[in-house]
């Protein structure tokens, strides 16, 4: 009887062969992703239609998983933080500064305002809701009269999920509804608040801004009760008001004293830390899928040029603009919303 | 590359000032996103377009060629509309 006997070291031998066409399978594998070739008919493969649908559902995927981690708040607090680095008194230096280019007088912080805009913020995170209206149909003034306010005039302002002061008030004035909020000469005084929360799911900052005008009983009020005094042009329109621009150290000094007032900023995260804020997580897979196809673009050209391949495929040049100015698109997005 | 820019400098100039339009209305819309997505549809279906008719003046296209700019505008679309959700 044929028996087949197999040495020790002829076992050894296979078992490295395997291992060494596991290794040639994965170069093999590299090289047909980005290297033009038979195999890949002089095309790498990640530049073939269906492998960049492929890519497509990867983004679709890995998206989904970023927001998946969003509805798990204590996961999220871990592994994302709270996006924001707002600060309410950059907001209100900031809010001021843009009335101080236009020759209006400084917004004096008033707190029954103050407490306005944080039941206002915290009545949208208990009711879920991100507009001015709530679905109840509760308006802005209602917070405003329930503070005990009586004004003559009065707007506000929202904000959600921006990084930086900077930018939230840039998109404030690149709005016209807000924009006429900040630089409306009627309103003396603003209330502010800050708070972090949850919205429909997701970790949310929100910031309102509430602008009124006092109406003569909340001026009788304040004159009867603390000092303080409502600037003397209240009801003015801009082409009353004086010439002179307002000093802004001056008034920057007067908001370093307006911080005992009260202004409000809501609870931070345990750490108070930012990890990764999710629009720079995605920002950041995203650009790296756009810096790979336009390397292998690039490469894929050199080499086509160099071997004088001759093959009809799209235009390499093209899809490398098209490209560049979409990661030029995702480097200078800006997260945060407003409503309109 | 410098023949190929020579031969379709025309449908590249296109090519190049929609891209430098749509980049600059990409940010000048800011924060509205909603017109941020509006306009990142209409680049994608704009590079789709300018691919197509390129490549059909050329008298060089095949199907392939037409999933190809398929493919890469959805991406790119796809891409863009995330980011602003």
């Amino acid at each position: 009887m044929f028996k087949t006997y197999m040495p020790k070291a002829k076992k050894r031998r296979s078992s490295r062969s395997l291992r060494r066409r596991k290794k040639t399978t994965f170069k093999n594998y590299l090289n047909n992703l980005f290297f033009p070739g038979k195999k890949n008919r002089y095309r790498p493969q990640l530049l073939h239609p269906e492998s960049l649908m492929i890519v497509s559902f990867l983004v679709l995927a890995v998206f989904a998983l970023f927001n998946a981690i969003r509805f798990f708040p204590s996961l999220a607090d871990k592994i994302l933080g709270f996006a924001t680095n707002i600060d309410v008194n950059q907001v209100l230096i900031s809010t001021n500064e843009e009335r101080a280019k236009i020759g209006l007088p400084p917004l004096q912080i008033n707190e029954k305002l103050n407490q306005a805009a944080v039941a206002k913020a915290q009545h949208m995170f208990s009711e879920q809701y991100w507009a001015h209206s709530s679905p109840s149909g509760l308006q802005p003034w209602s917070f405003i009269k329930n503070a005990g306010y009586v004004y003559k005039y009065a707007g506000e302002n929202l904000a959600r999920d921006f990084d930086t002061t900077g930018e939230m008030v840039v998109a404030w004035m690149n709005s016209p509804t807000h924009k006429e909020n900040i630089i409306n000469p009627n309103f003396t005084q603003i209330g502010l608040a800050v708070v972090n929360g949850t919205l429909n799911g997701f970790n949310t900052t929100l910031v309102v801004q509430m602008f009124a005008t006092p109406g003569a009983v909340e001026v009788q009020k304040t004159a009867q009760g603390e000092s303080f005094t409502l600037p003397s042009m209240a009801d003015s329109s801009v082409n009353e008001l004086p010439e002179e621009k307002p000093d802004i150290s001056v008034m920057e000094s007067e908001l370093a004293e307006a911080e005992d007032l009260g202004l409000v900023e809501g609870e931070r995260t345990a750490s108070g830390k930012i990890l990764f804020s999710p629009v720079y997580l995605t920002k950041t897979f995203f650009l790296l899928i756009v810096a790979l196809i336009i390397l292998t673009l690039i490469y894929d050209s050199f080499i086509s040029n160099n071997r004088r391949y001759e093959r009809i495929v799209g235009q390499n040049f093209a899809h490398i603009m098209f490209f560049l100015t979409v990661g030029f698109l995702l480097i200078l997005f800006r997260g945060g919303s407003i409503i309109p | 590359m410098p023949k190929l820019l020579k031969k379709h400098r025309f449908a590249y100039l296109i090519l190049f000032l929609a891209l430098l339009s749509f980049a600059f209305f990409f940010s000048r819309f800011w924060p509205n996103k909603i017109l941020q997505r509006y306009l990142a549809v209409a680049m994608g279906v704009f590079y789709f377009f300018w691919g197509v008719i390129t490549h059909v003046k050329s008298t060089k296209i095949t199907s392939e060629i037409v999933f190809e700019y398929l493919a890469i505008s959805m991406l790119a679309v796809l891409l863009l509309i995330l980011i602003t959700l």
